[in-house]
């Protein structure tokens, strides 16, 4: 039996909307714990530390540093932390050179925001 | 406690013979519906474990398994949590009996994870497990997050490429044994360097396969029906479960698998044991490294790569690890995982499991681990042997 369903979502992007919208303008936009002084980026909507709402969002510099690096069938993705954030994040990184420690946020298509990372250089 | 009156599974592997999913999980139900020696008319609930729709092509598959099953009129819950999703439904059953509001309790564990879509949909369905927001938008896969969180452990632990072949070689050659395995292999060492990769340091052989398959346990009260009941029935003594943030990086050690620790000391302490006690364990290893963090995160050695590499996991080792072969070596048909594990514990602890693979000492205690994300939805459940076992 053979059955083919295509699925056509439209989905509210919510709080994360500042998100978004900055990887969509190139821009690392974190959100921001006044409490413990935590800036996380991607955003979360509860600080991890002090479990307060975080109360408010800042643009980062954009730069960061690859922590790991995996690659090979399924793509090209790093972990990386942005300068200025508490934790860090997963990537793609197919435009960064291999062996590159430090890359930069590439701007997203407007249709599909995500994290990609480009070489710092290009900033 | 409750007892494990009933246990089976069917073959993991991809079908191709024309059955579907239904007919897995009355084939894994009447399997252990005659190991239990209730009747269909003494199971108060149905507990479903299945991970997603999109592989089935049925909502509320516990609407129509209920039917199947002939169990209409028991109570029915379908329970999801990603690659935990069978053993958060076993933990299920068991609240349900623990509470009072079921005395008989069947849990089917079920998915067509292999054979109802092609493997392109399947990696991205997959990269939904994941914060779709986040990671799963940049089009990250399972395996490439599993392969960040190894990196992250081997360079806290010291593991290397040769502990992930050796992982791999010891479940598939475990699998060997059992005959509802998808992957019983004996590798030679040189097919790793020229395995696929995948995302490094994990070739296509460092990963479980997908399977179609289905488990099913009949869990009871001690105080229902004793006449019908085994005195070697094992026991579900301990369950436990816990979450981490979903995003690698916002933890504090992305190589860790906290979460599983703090699931494993819940099931412990329930159960009043220690991690010393554990006899067996059957744990999650959807990749090879995965063993490794798992080991690591239920405390089952302090140095789980010198331990493993000491072979205290090995058949003939201190604590057997996957005597089944595990995911690597049975296969994962998701929402069946779990449940699996579960009744491959409580097999093993009644001296009933597969000729070649039973320990031949009595065991007392024995665990089942699993989870969800890369160690995001954790739950654990610890198993002791029957009185009289």
């Amino acid at each position: 039996m053979k059955r083919r369903v295509m699925l056509d979502y439209s989905l509210g992007e919510g709080w994360l909307a500042r998100w978004l919208d900055g990887l969509r303008d190139g821009k690392a936009v974190a959100s921001t714990c006044a409490t413990c002084d935590e800036t996380q980026f991607p955003p979360l909507r509860v600080c991890p530390t002090c479990r307060q709402r975080s109360d408010g969002w800042r643009t980062l510099g954009g730069g960061a540093t690859v922590q790991f690096r995996t690659n090979g069938s399924d793509g090209d993705i790093a972990m990386v932390r942005f300068d200025g954030a508490s934790n860090a994040c997963i990537a793609r990184a197919e435009a960064l050179p291999q062996g590159a420690t430090r890359c930069a946020l590439a701007t997203s298509p407007d249709d599909r925001p995500f994290l990609a990372l480009k070489a710092e250089s290009e900033t | 406690m409750v007892l494990v009156i009933g246990a089976a599974q069917t073959l993991f592997n991809r079908r191709r013979d024309g059955s579907s999913f239904r007919d897995w999980a009355c084939e894994a139900f009447d399997a252990a519906l005659a190991m239990s020696g209730i009747d269909r008319a003494d199971i108060d609930a149905l507990i479903v474990a299945s991970e997603s729709d999109f592989f089935t092509l049925q909502l509320n598959p516990a609407s129509i398994l209920v039917q199947d099953l002939g169990l209409c009129g028991a109570q029915t819950l379908r329970v999801e949590g990603g690659g935990a999703t069978g053993q958060l439904a076993v933990h299920a059953g068991v609240e349900r009996i623990l509470s009072g509001r079921a005395r008989h309790v069947a849990v089917v564990g079920v998915d067509p994870s292999a054979s109802a879509l092609a493997g392109d949909s399947i990696r991205e369905l997959y990269g939904y497990s994941f914060d779709f927001w986040t990671d799963g938008l940049c089009g990250v896969t399972a395996t490439g997050l599993y392969a960040l969180s190894w990196q992250a452990f081997a360079a806290r632990h010291g593991g290397t490429g040769a502990d992930l072949n050796a992982v791999t070689v010891k479940n598939r050659e475990n699998a060997l044994l059992n005959p509802n395995a998808h992957l019983p292999r004996q590798h030679d060492p040189a097919e790793f360097a020229t395995s696929p990769m995948i995302a490094s340091p994990y070739c296509r052989l460092h990963c479980s396969p997908l399977s179609d398959g289905a488990a099913v346990l009949i869990l009871s009260s001690p105080d229902a029906a004793p006449d019908i009941r085994r005195k070697t029935a094992p026991r579900i003594s301990g369950i436990g479960a816990a979450s981490d943030l979903p995003g690698l990086g916002h933890r504090a050690d992305p190589g860790a698998f906290s979460a599983k620790t703090m699931a494993a000391g819940r099931a412990m302490t329930m159960a009043g044991i220690s991690i010393s006690s554990i006899a067996v364990a059957e744990v999650y290893d959807a990749y090879a490294g995965a063993e490794l963090q798992a080991v690591a995160a239920l405390g089952l050695a302090k140095d789980p790569v010198r331990a493993f590499r000491d072979g205290e996991f090995a058949p003939e080792g201190r604590c057997p690890v996957n005597l089944s072969g595990g995911l690597m070596g049975q296969g994962a048909p998701v929402g069946a995982t779990g449940v699996g594990q579960t009744a491959t514990c409580a097999l093993m602890l009644e001296g009933r499991y597969h000729a070649g693979l039973q320990p031949n000492a009595p065991l007392g205690h024995a665990l089942a681990d699993t989870h969800g994300g890369v160690g995001t939805t954790c739950a654990v459940t610890t198993l002791s042997a029957g009185a009289s076992a």
